[in-house]
Order: C-alpha cells, then structure tokens, then sequence
C-alpha cells in the first residue's frame, strides 16, 4: 500500500468513526423517543390511577434500562478503555432519576394544593428536560473530554433544549386545554424533540463525510 | 513546506503499523473499538495464520491486548487498542498526513503527476513494512 493509501485509509478510518458514534445518538433518540411514547399511550389507555401511575413510572424506569442494555448489546462500535467513563452507570441513573425525585418530592411541597392536580401530570415534561441537560453535563461533556471530537451532535443538549424551551408552555397548558390534554401536548412535544434531536445527529454525522 | 518545517523522513515511521494487514487491522479497532478476533478475520479476510501473526506482533509492541471472554455463542478472544496502540496510531496518521500535505504541496508547484509512490518521490525512501 503506497503512503497515500495509508493516509486516505486512516482519514476514511476517522470519518466512519465520527460518523457511526454520531448515529448511535441518532437512532437512540428515535428508539427512546418512539418506545416511551408507545409505552405511556399504553398506560394511559388502561384505567390506571393514583399509585398505578407511580408503578408505571418505575416500570418505565426498568424498562429504559433494559432497552438501554439491549441497544447497547448491538454490535456497536465501542470505546476502548481508554475512552470509557468512570462510573458510567450511576451518571446515567442520576440523571435520569435525581430530577424527577426533586419534582415530584420537593417541588411539590411549595406548589400550592390547589395547583398540584394540574401540575402533577405535566411535571415530568421540565424533569426530563432538567434530566437530559444533566445527561449532557454528567455523561456526554467527560465522554467528549475523554474523545475529543467524536460526539458532534451533542443530542442531550439539542434535546433538553428543546424541552426546556417549550417547558412554560406545557406548564401553562393545564390552565388552558385542561389535564389530559396538556399531557397529550407533553407526551406530543418529548416525540418531537426526539425526532428533531435524532435527525439532527443524523444530519450532523452524514456531514461528516463531507468535509 | 516552509524552510523552517522539519522534513518527515519516512523511515522514522512506525515499521509495527506501517505494515498494511497490521495497519487495517488497527484502523478497524480504532474505528469500532474492542471486537472479538473471528471478527477481524472475517471483515478483512486474512487468513488465521497471518492473522496470528500480526496480532501478535501487535501485542509486542503493546499497541493490542487480547481478553478471552466467554458470549451465548461460545467463547471468543476480544482483541483490544490499548492506549499506547492508539497514541502511535495518532502519531503515524498526523505523519501521514504531514507528507500528504507537503506531497500534494509539491505536485501542485512544481507540476509533478499524481501517482502512488509518494514515498519514494517526495522523500527519496519508501516505508518498509517488516
């Protein structure tokens, strides 16, 4: 193999990495965006109440953990250890749990009692989006830090910012279409966002191979 | 290139990764991480006994390990990029592309038809793979 060879290889090698990394961010968001989606629609259509909907919710927890295990058992590529993050797990779960906990537990202590039978079904949609920027910030930024330049399309920030921008909107919605369809409008908006966040990434890895 | 710029000399290239099996190899491992060995001779079609070889070679040097883990389909040898095997990846691929650079540089001034011995034409010596 000439020397050009080996560079034009070595440049393809770079680029397919990047590329493939970038579309792991890609199609998780259109699999976890499309999977919960399916799953609370599911729940909501069983006549599911009060403690029902905490048992879901911690259903939901175990079973994102599984699809999680799941996708990441795909012949993926892999980080070698060099690259991998010190305990990546208990980030994950942080992330995921910590806001949700603060919410429903501590939040709730200050929204008026009145207010609380609005909010309650709304409120995960501002968690998740405070979950997802906390993904970004506990798992995605030290995972750019350890790989520099391999993530590009920052998915969780594209995400949580979507979510947190359209946050005061399902806050408000209660008051204006009433509790179930504000969740519809909340459940609605979290697939958008997903969908966005995951052709995003798909756009920013197929990029790659333009430069 | 500037005057001030170091000239590459082809031969301080690294000889363990330069070799081009040992070279695909490598790449595939940096751009897909840890894989099981069956893996790697399916996908670049060496044979096992080269295959050997090479991953040996690689492990040497240090730039490869080798864990043996037991999956629902049987037991299977994950060949793995150690840190030191990713550093002098980096280094070689920064090289190779410093002289394609300076090649391209040079064809381009001075008119020089595009072929594929860079090596030897930019820099009187080709790599030699061991």
């Amino acid at each position: 193999m000439s020397l050009e060879g080996y560079e034009e290889l070595a440049r393809l090698a770079e680029k397919t990495r990047i590329f493939l990394y970038n579309l792991i961010g890609s199609v998780s968001f259109f699999v976890y965006g499309g999977f919960f989606a399916g799953y609370w629609l599911l729940v909501a259509s069983t006549p599911v109440t009060g403690w029902g909907w905490i048992v879901a919710a911690i259903v939901a927890i175990v079973l994102g953990m599984l699809l999680g295990i799941l996708l990441y058992s795909l012949p993926w590529p892999r980080m070698g250890s060099s690259g991998r993050l010190k305990y990546i797990g208990v980030r994950w779960i942080i992330s995921f749990t910590l806001p949700f906990i603060v919410a429903y537990n501590v939040l709730t202590i200050f929204i008026p009692s009145e207010n609380i039978g609005l909010l309650v079904d709304v409120l995960w949609y501002p968690s998740l989006s405070i979950a997802l920027l906390l993904a970004h910030l506990l798992v995605m930024r030290p995972l750019d830090k350890l790989n520099p330049g391999l993530i590009r399309s920052k998915p969780f920030l594209v995400a949580g910012g979507i979510t947190l921008a359209t946050s005061p909107l399902v806050l408000y919605s209660p008051w204006i279409i009433g509790v179930s369809k504000a969740w519809i409008l909340a459940l609605g908006l979290m697939v958008l966002s997903y969908s966005i966040t995951g052709l995003h990434s798909l756009y920013v890895a197929l990029k790659v191979f333009e430069e | 290139m500037t005057s001030r710029e170091e000239p590459i000399i082809v031969e301080e290239l690294d000889p363990v990764l330069m070799h081009p099996k040992r070279f695909l190899i490598v790449s595939l491992l940096y751009m897909l991480g840890p894989r099981a060995m069956s893996f790697i001779q399916k996908t670049l079609k060496i044979e096992w006994g080269p295959l050997y070889t090479h991953l040996r070679r690689l492990e040497e040097e240090g730039y490869i390990r080798s864990r043996k883990v037991i999956t629902p389909w049987g037991p299977r040898t994950i060949i793995e990029l150690t840190d030191k095997g990713s550093r002098a990846y980096h280094e070689l691929v920064e090289k190779l592309n410093k002289i394609a650079s300076v090649s391209r540089r040079r064809k381009g001034s001075q008119g020089v038809e595009r072929d594929h011995s860079v090596g030897r034409l930019s820099f009187g010596v080709s790599a030699h793979p061991q």
